[in-house]
């Protein structure tokens, strides 16, 4: 009686719905889109998920995150979304990783029927694009910010990757927690993604284009893509060679990361309006963050995963 | 002159230049931020645009 709805519905039926319960989804990312695509997923039957996410919850996080709660806070993302999954769904296996993904991680991902791509920024994306592309499991991009989106299903060899698509990007992107996020774009987007995933466990064509869409201009667009005919997929994340790698400094609480050259003047407008910002012609100087222009940040924080999050967080990328 | 659609300042400006590339180097968007789209198709920065021609400039969406 659950599923009454879906069997219904001419698209996906009793072998649809039969097709949905046996799946084996994961979810890589637990922020605005990761938890409600998950909510989705869960309220869909899908019989197998795996909810993988390296942060734990905060405040800023409740107005787009929408499994959590205010009691929820300073709890890892990918346990307590489990624990409201099973609330929501006591038919389904859900199982959980508090986890950062790199390349010596990412192997726990196994070999799901599809993976969702909610994760904040472009390094995981590569990477999990090599491991998709290694290991032929379908997969679909989803980014959003401020009210826009971007969102493109990947079936290696068989669809452009998303190397292919986007070029090696050589300079930080903005991120939520410093451009802002409408908190309409998540579920917009997310019903987009699941839909996908519906579709594709259900046997039907998917929508080939990458779709670019504006909630706040309602807007979607689709963009056709074509397969280039002299890319050769060269793997760079998945052995380490492009990973972004956080070295503890010897005997403090500081982490080093480097990533994409730094615009100093640029990225300091931005944080400006965030929080205390000191800069000058060498660096920033930003909460627990000190930003090079060559890349570099210096970052206090209690792990590594804790130093990575805050990367993501007020550099982007 | 080639139209630039600018999504995310949501502004139309018309240029000079009719290299792709070119075009991005005038208003300093670095092309490994952007998609570029013609009749809704992607398209690279190598594409040489006629004087009627209309292009979007697409920033690449990294949040979630």
């Amino acid at each position: 009686m659950k599923y009454t709805q879906h069997i219904l519905f001419e698209k996906i039926g009793q072998q649809g719905q039969e097709k949905i319960s046996k799946a084996n989804i994961t979810i890589l990312g637990l922020g605005a889109t990761g938890t409600n695509s998950a909510e989705l997923l869960a309220r869909a039957g899908v019989g197998n998920l795996t909810l993988i996410d390296r942060d734990i919850i905060e405040e800023s996080n409740l107005q787009r995150q929408t499994l959590f709660v205010e009691e929820d806070i300073n709890n890892p993302k990918a346990l307590v979304a489990k624990e409201k999954l099973e609330k929501i769904n006591s038919n389904i296996k859900i199982k959980s990783h508090f986890k950062d993904i790199n390349y010596q991680t990412i192997s726990i991902l196994k070999h799901p029927d599809l993976i969702l791509d909610c994760t904040d920024n472009m390094s995981t994306r590569f990477l999990l694009d090599e491991y998709c592309y290694k290991n032929n499991i379908p997969w679909i991009y989803l980014g959003i910010i401020e009210s826009t989106g971007m969102l493109l299903k990947i079936v290696p060899k068989k669809t452009p990757t998303l190397k292919e698509v986007l070029k090696e990007i050589n300079e930080p992107l903005d991120s939520c927690d410093t451009s802002g996020i409408l908190n309409t774009i998540a579920p917009f987007a997310s019903s987009l993604q699941v839909t996908e995933a519906i579709k594709h466990i259900t046997s039907q064509p998917a929508t080939k284009e990458l779709l670019y869409f504006d909630i706040w201009k309602h807007k979607v667009q689709k963009i056709k893509i074509n397969k280039s005919q002299n890319f050769k997929y060269q793997l760079s994340y998945l052995n380490g060679e492009k990973e972004s790698k956080a070295i503890q400094l010897c005997g403090t609480n500081t982490f080093q990361l480097r990533g994409p050259k730094v615009k100093l003047e640029q990225l300091a407008n931005k944080l400006k309006k965030i929080g205390d910002v000191i800069s000058n012609q060498y660096c920033i100087k930003f909460n627990e963050l000190i930003i090079f222009e060559d890349g570099r940040v210096l970052i206090k924080a209690s792990d590594e995963k804790k130093a990575k999050s805050l990367y993501t967080k007020y550099i982007g990328y | 002159m080639p139209k630039i659609y600018l999504e995310k300042e949501d502004k139309i400006l018309e240029v000079k230049e009719l290299l792709v590339s070119d075009i991005l180097k005038s208003l300093k968007i670095n092309p490994t931020t952007v998609l570029i789209t013609k009749n809704n198709e992607l398209i690279l920065d190598d594409v040489k645009l006629s004087k009627e021609d209309r292009i979007s400039i697409i920033p690449v969406i990294s949040g979630g």
